[in-house]
């Protein structure tokens, strides 16, 4: 079958696939390094949905005030409910004030303070004195930050002379037959050519997939097809089962109203017109973590106090601030919920429901950005010449709930780390071999099996169903008797990818083929998403189990690793969660229960 | 005319709102608008999602009166 199809060879000593914050943050370290380094992105790289973050990136500066980074080492693991490894969330809070001083030198344009240091907001969840008072640690370009971090690493990277090869779609891993990560599979969506690009190091910076469940704030492009590649290769998933809601998605479209509107004094109501926060968290209120506030919200719903024709979502209000204040304080808020909820925010409040917004779950790595798995007794075996970074890895430093401005800076500290990493282990222009594998004809061959697949379910009414099902079933509400029932559905939706309908079979601007490979990325990472859930009977940040409200340390204090047969059928494992740091300047912060 | 399919990637932006921005106009409109109108979008879809954010959400204008025919029916 592979014979059929002409491949276009290329060898490097790395290849990055994705161009977000992560991707490219790595590209620019091994390029300037001396490696010699390809970038693989679908979309063109400033187009990637780093674009989408705009609240900042955290680093104990200290500018605005007193800081230290064990201070944010302690927010990120209660943050985490315990459940991140606290070698990493060490190591990434120590690492981000160089990081974010390096950032600057390399020309992201920090909002600044009068005396020209590097300007740093509050953010929920970010304190000093382990919880005591609030810190100003949040880094910001404006309300642009992802852009201009984008915009700066992918002009220095190509200052490097990194080579892009963008709107190439990756289709899979080439691992050989002693399981090594050989190169990537590729396909030139303007040329329609397929390319083999053989490298000592793939590193996955894939990003999320969001797209898996109905209701998203992320990209179309948010469809995990990295982590869909490590499934492929017979690989696990880690701690999928923590998928964080941001609690004010407008409702229908899934687009984001920031946490900034309930800083400034915007508060939810139900369909009493009641501030139900307030019988939540009685402290914080509308501002508790953004679990807290999504899961209060799903009780009004399903308790009958929701708002609208079906009772299903929530009022945010605004009208009581003012235009004035609207208008200077949150700017492009009013226009959003003009445009995609049809409300004039000084009049009326915004339809707003729990959307996905982040995947605390991916691939697993260490520290150094290199995958591990649990091999015989051993639960850091590595991967050799794989690594994954961003949002598509799982380092774990967000364990069960990611802290906002915290995402940006994983992309940045463990790019970087990747790329010290890649530069230890590969010796520039170091020769390649042959391929011993038959991975090449396997990826050709699931190509073109979808290239001509002639079934009778059109690729949208397939996803529409299983954004469906996720959300209606492994969403913020979860009993193991409604993950259940998903899955059984799951399962049949996944057996119909052999029966699509793929009506163009060009190899060039098949964005009908493309969509169709991106189904078949999303439906396993649905799947196993929904087993991690229904298999951790506790909760714990994300995970919020109806049948069992308590964290349960004795017995879930563990990483779940999550894979899946060619039939669609998931099992999972475990690896323990590290519960001892790098260094002696901070100890181990032990579990205890999480109250805001 | 671009290939419609190409045209279909590059509404694949950062973000989901300029995603349904730029397909609501690609799906609906497209196809029936004079060539100059065809031709401004296109070259929007050449923009930086921060520019096009800009003017699709935040309310700029630009020089361009093509463009601004184009922004006037997305946003309607």
């Amino acid at each position: 079958m592979g014979k059929a199809y002409k491949l276009v060879e290329h060898t490097f000593d790395v290849v990055v696939v994705g161009a977000g914050g992560a991707g490219l943050r790595a590209t620019l370290g091994m390029t300037a390094s001396g490696l010699s380094t390809a970038c693989i992105t679908k979309v063109f790289p400033t187009r990637s949905h780093t674009v989408a973050a705009q609240g900042g990136m955290s680093a104990a500066l200290a500018n605005m005030g007193e800081d230290d980074w064990r201070w944010h080492m302690y927010d990120t693991v209660k943050g985490s409910d315990w459940l991140g490894d606290q070698d990493a969330i060490e190591y990434m809070c120590r690492e981000a004030i160089p990081a974010v001083v390096e950032l600057e030198h390399f020309g992201v344009p920090f909002s600044r303070t009068e005396d020209g240091r590097i300007y740093q907001r509050p953010f929920g969840g970010m304190t000093t004195h382990y919880g005591e008072g609030i810190a100003q640690r949040t880094c910001a370009a404006a309300d642009r930050t992802g852009h201009a971090i984008l915009h700066t690493l992918y002009q220095q990277s190509l200052k490097h002379n990194a080579e892009f090869f963008i709107e190439y779609f990756a289709i899979d891993l080439l691992m050989d037959n002693d399981g090594t990560c050989k190169g990537v599979l590729a396909w030139d969506l303007a040329s329609g050519e397929l390319h083999v690009f053989r490298s000592h190091i793939v590193l996955l910076a894939t990003g999320g997939y969001g797209r898996a469940y109905f209701s998203c704030t992320s990209a179309h492009t948010c469809t995990g097809d990295g982590n869909a590649m490590v499934l492929r290769a017979g690989l696990s998933l880690q701690d999928m089962e923590f998928v964080q809601f941001h609690p004010t998605g407008i409702y229908g479209s899934g687009c984001l109203i920031t946490e900034g509107v309930r800083g400034e004094g915007g508060f939810l109501t139900n369909s009493d017109g009641e501030r139900f926060m307030e019988r939540y968290a009685p402290n914080a209120k509308d501002l508790a973590s953004r679990d807290v506030v999504s899961r209060s919200m799903t009780i009004e719903i399903n308790e009958g106090r929701g708002v609208g024709d079906q009772k299903d979502h929530i009022h945010l209000h605004l009208e009581h601030l003012g235009a004035d204040l609207i208008h200077a304080k949150l700017p492009g808020i009013a226009e959003s919920a003009r445009i995609f909820a049809g409300v004039d925010v000084t009049r009326e409040p915004i339809p707003v429901i729990p959307t996905v917004h982040y995947n605390m779950g991916g691939i697993p790595t260490n520290y150094q950005g290199e995958v591990v798995t649990l091999k015989g007794d051993n639960p850091d075996h590595v991967i050799p010449g794989l690594m994954a970074i961003g949002e598509a890895a799982c380092v774990s430093v967000h364990g069960a709930n990611r802290l906002g401005s915290n995402s940006l800076l994983d992309l940045i500290v463990f790019g970087r780390a990747a790329a010290m990493r890649a530069v230890e282990l590969v010796r520039p222009g170091q020769g390649h071999g042959a391929l011993r594998c038959d991975s090449v004809d396997k990826a050709l061959d699931r190509f073109d099996r979808l290239r001509h697949s002639d079934g009778d379910t059109p690729t949208a009414k397939l996803r529409a169903e299983m954004q469906k099902t996720m959300q209606n079933h492994a969403a913020v509400f979860r009993t193991g008797e409604l993950i259940g029932k998903g899955l059984i559905k799951l399962r049949e939706l996944f057996s119909c990818l052999s029966n699509i309908k793929v009506t163009d079979r060009s190899m060039i601007w098949n964005t009908d083929l493309i969509e169709a490979i991106e189904l078949t990325n999303l439906m396993p990472q649905a799947i196993v998403t929904a087993q991690s859930a229904l298999n951790r009977t506790e909760s714990r940040g994300a995970q919020a189990r109806d049948d069992f409200p308590k964290r349960d340390d004795k017995n879930w204090l563990k990483h779940s690793l999550a894979s899946i047969d060619e039939s669609g059928n998931a099992s999972i494992l475990y690896r323990p969660v590290h519960m001892y740091t790098q260094t002696d300047a901070v100890e181990v912060i032990p579990p205890k229960a999480r109250v805001y | 005319m671009e290939n419609p399919n190409k045209l279909l990637w590059r509404c694949r932006r950062g973000t989901k709102e300029l995603d349904m921005l730029t397909r609501k106009f690609l799906d609906t409109h497209y196809l029936n608008v004079d060539p100059e109108l065809k031709r401004a979008f296109e070259s929007m879809l050449d923009m930086q999602d921060t520019e096009l954010y800009a003017l699709l959400i935040g309310n700029q204008t630009s020089h361009d009166h093509n463009i601004n025919k184009v922004i006037q029916i997305i946003q309607d």
